[in-house]
């Protein structure tokens, strides 16, 4: 067995082996130099100035600019955006950035790798990222902005803070990474968790791991019923925002519509709400054949095995709703894609209670306000979940994700007494 | 027992009408009617098809209309195995060719069922060709009927195909070359004879007419008649359609007479055929709903969508109305100029494949 030994910063590397060398696919930067690199503190000057040029360098290419997740993600490097996170960091000065993170990312969101790698950036770290999938256009285009402000001279002591690879399921690779660096940030799913953890790391080093969660919409009926047609298309449009993007396929995606009031008022609510949400869905861009296709394909196979489906609602209209024979039995109605919906009724929302468990990730509502949240009785009950946002926010990325705090989690706090 | 030879008799006598004689308007007469039965076949004898269609499709009962006649994709016949019969009368298992991905149609038939797909196709084809047999030409290789385990649709196609045909020759040896020679010889012994000629599209396209334009060769088969079909995905990647395809045909074997065929393992027998001015034609047996690729909608005369096909010849397997993958345009109804009754459509391609995004796998990468 090797020797355990913790990477000290200044320390040599030990050269990878040949069998590494040979199946990586270095993508930007310099691996020695990232993983020799020091720490900084978190949200040092240098890094947001670095972040804001790329954000800058997104928004004004025009290709960028037609694809919605890459604005997104310049928006959310912006100056104005990342002083508003470092706000609401709090105390941050007694920090320090953990050195190396290594961060695996999922293959099919594919912006996951550049928020993680800022998340890591932010908090002061060098970073090596294996992007898993250089095909979309929204990941190329990240890296040639990435690529492009790292030439700059001004930014030359980024170019040691940022290496991007890419390998196949080589555990040699993951594993070399694993040793010579000081944090890993483990995207899920499950599975992959459990591959990634089985791989050894040096001692001193630390996991974040997001497992598979599952989230959840919550609606007031009334507020619904209440609404203007213009207020509910707005409405399903930001539910659509939540519900759509990714395909549906992300963690803090809503799968389970809950409908909060009486029993009168949640039906009404509930066609009001499909109505708009259909208008909106039929009409966008993003909506393709093939998803409608997969939402049929997949519908019909829960169909085949799950005998707690009682009907199918939306077939027609790129919004299918399951409604379930036992509604407690939700969570086993998997794989929910696509514009796929199951939902509940309770009557007040003090039963939302018996629907959340700790699978549970996000909570996206419309027609509460936060007060609402902050009675104690409530406050406790919703302490379960991770996180609990208005509708359109569900998939906006955070520095507070599935409950880690990741600017303090990818740093370290130094104590002068 | 008795209710399924009602039905196979119902079949057996429909598919004694002239195979372009019902109008679109007649379609939801008798048709319907038989599709209809074949529905409440499907969901008494199929569990799976029950489980799915119920629920998907609440008012299942006699639709009015063809147009509410529940359907299911295509896709479900790779992932589930649906069958109306029982194991001990399975007679053979279809499979999709499979040659783009990775798993293929199951289709379970029975006797009943590929009687009356034999019978439907010979309909269709003798009201394009006459019934005399003439010799026929195979552009394909041996090796693909040799293996009788492998009833894959390209084995199926051209053994169905076949029986329309006397000396059957094949163009294609085992490593799919050409036998000039063979062919050749084929030729010289029927000289001034109509030929028959069967294959599927991209194969045609690829080991034999690109080897003869290699080879700096072509055929004269000025009285051939060529059916091909299969799909033109594979083509759309070289820019070839339909149009381009007849001339290299032409070009190449000298064919003038080039007729496309559309139809899919899971409806054997009830295909659409090419017309002389280029659109496919539903015969008496089958129809083609087009639906509005987003919302499933049925779409209007002209408007391309999605490819529903339903067909009256699936009894062993609840295959009678699939959605398909495929895109299409229906160009009108009972007014081809070619004087066939009934629906015209063109087929444009398939739906794009999309990636499917979502944050949990990153082991799958």
């Amino acid at each position: 067995m090797d020797e355990l030994k913790t990477q000290k910063f200044g320390d040599a590397v030990t050269p990878m082996g040949h069998e590494i060398h040979k199946n990586l696919q270095l993508v930007v930067g310099d691996l020695t130099a990232t993983i020799g690199g020091n720490p900084w503190k978190p949200f040092d000057n240098r890094t947001v100035a670095f972040l804001s040029d790329v954000s800058k360098f997104l928004l004004i290419d025009s290709n960028s600019r037609k694809l919605p997740d890459l604005v997104s993600f310049a928006y959310w490097c912006r100056l104005s955006n990342i002083d508003q996170l470092k706000k609401k960091s709090g105390e941050i000065d007694a920090l320090i950035g953990r050195g190396t993170v290594f961060h695996i990312p999922p293959t099919n969101v594919p912006l996951n790798f550049a928020y993680s790698l800022v998340t890591g950036l932010l908090a002061g770290n060098t970073n090596i990222v294996r992007v898993p999938n250089l095909e979309s256009i929204e990941v190329q285009q990240v890296i040639h902005a990435l690529k492009s402000i790292l030439l700059k001279s001004e930014h030359s002591e980024l170019m040691d803070r940022v290496c991007i690879v890419r390998y196949g399921h080589i555990d040699e690779i993951t594993q070399y990474f694993s040793e010579h660096t000081n944090a890993r940030v483990i995207w899920g799913g499950d599975s992959a968790v459990r591959h990634i953890r089985s791989v050894p790391t040096n001692p001193r080093s630390i996991d974040i791991s997001f497992a598979d969660r599952i989230s959840i919409a919550l609606i007031k009926s009334s507020a619904v019923n209440g609404a203007s047609d213009n207020e509910l298309i707005k409405i399903a449009e930001h539910f659509y925002v939540d519900g759509y993007t990714f395909n549906q396929n992300a963690c803090s995606s809503p799968r389970l519509v809950v409908w909060d009031g009486t029993e009168v008022e949640n039906k009404l609510a509930a066609s009001l709400f499909w109505k708009a949400v259909s208008r909106v869905a039929l009409t966008r861009a993003e909506v393709e054949p093939v998803h409608v296709m997969n939402r049929l394909v997949e519908t019909c196979e829960n169909l085949s095995k799950n005998k707690n489906i009682k009907s199918v609602d939306g077939l027609f209209e790129a919004a299918v709703r399951l409604e379930l024979i036992d509604e407690t039995l939700w969570e086993e109605t998997s794989s929910l894609r696509f514009g796929t919906f199951t939902q509940r009724s309770i009557s007040k929302i003090q039963e939302v209670k018996d629907i959340l468990n700790q699978r549970v990730q996000t909570i996206s509502y419309f027609g509460y306000s936060k007060l609402e949240f902050e009675v104690p009785e409530i406050k406790m009950i919703l302490q379960s979940v991770d996180r609990v946002v208005p509708f359109g926010q569900a998939l906006t990325f955070e520095l507070i994700w599935d409950g880690y705090d990741l600017i303090r989690c990818l740093s370290r706090r130094v104590v002068i007494r | 027992m008795e209710k399924i030879d009602a039905l196979v008799d119902t079949v057996t006598l429909f598919l004694k009408r002239e195979p372009f004689s019902i109008s679109w308007l007649e379609k939801d007469g008798e048709f319907l009617n038989l599709v209809n039965s074949l529905t409440e076949h499907h969901l008494e004898k199929c569990q799976l098809y029950r489980n799915i269609v119920r629920p998907l499709f609440p008012a299942v009962e006699n639709p009015k209309s063809l147009y509410d006649v529940p359907f299911i994709p295509v896709r479900l016949f790779k992932s589930i195995e649906l069958k109306s019969v029982g194991n001990s009368e399975v007679f053979r298992t279809m499979t999709s060719s499979g040659t783009t991905g990775d798993s293929v149609s199951q289709i379970s038939l029975d006797k009943e069922t590929s009687q009356v797909q034999t019978r439907a196709l010979s309909q269709i084809m003798s009201s394009v060709i006459g019934k005399t047999r003439m010799p026929m030409l195979i552009l394909d290789s041996t090796a693909v009927i040799k293996d009788r385990a492998m009833f894959s649709a390209r084995g199926a196609g051209i053994r169905g195909f076949s029986m329309f045909g006397k000396d059957v020759e094949y163009a294609l040896d085992e490593s799919m070359e050409l036998r000039i020679q063979e062919i050749r010889d084929f030729l010289n012994r029927h000289d001034g004879e109509r030929i028959l000629l069967f294959g599927f599209t991209f194969m045609i396209w690829q080991h034999v007419c690109e080897e003869l334009r290699i080879a700096n060769l072509s055929l004269p088969i000025h009285n051939g008649v060529l059916f091909h079909g299969g799909g033109w995905k594979k083509l759309a990647s070289q820019n070839i359609k339909n149009d381009s395809f007849k001339e290299l045909i032409k070009s190449t074997l000298g064919i003038k007479s080039v007729i496309n065929y559309y139809g899919m393992v899971e409806q054997t027998g009830s295909i659409f055929i090419e017309c002389e001015y280029g659109y496919l034609h539903s015969p008496s047996y089958s129809e083609v709903i087009v639906r509005n690729p987003i919302s499933l909608l049925p779409s209007e005369v002209g408007q391309e969508g999605v490819v529903q096909v339903i067909s009256v010849l699936p009894m062993s397997y609840p295959g009678h109305s699939i959605l398909t993958e495929d895109l299409g345009t229906v160009m009108g109804r009972d007014d081809c100029k070619c004087g066939r009754t009934g629906q015209y459509f063109v087929i444009s391609g398939r739906i794009k494949d999309a990636e499917v995004r979502g944050c949990s796998d990153t082991y799958g990468a």
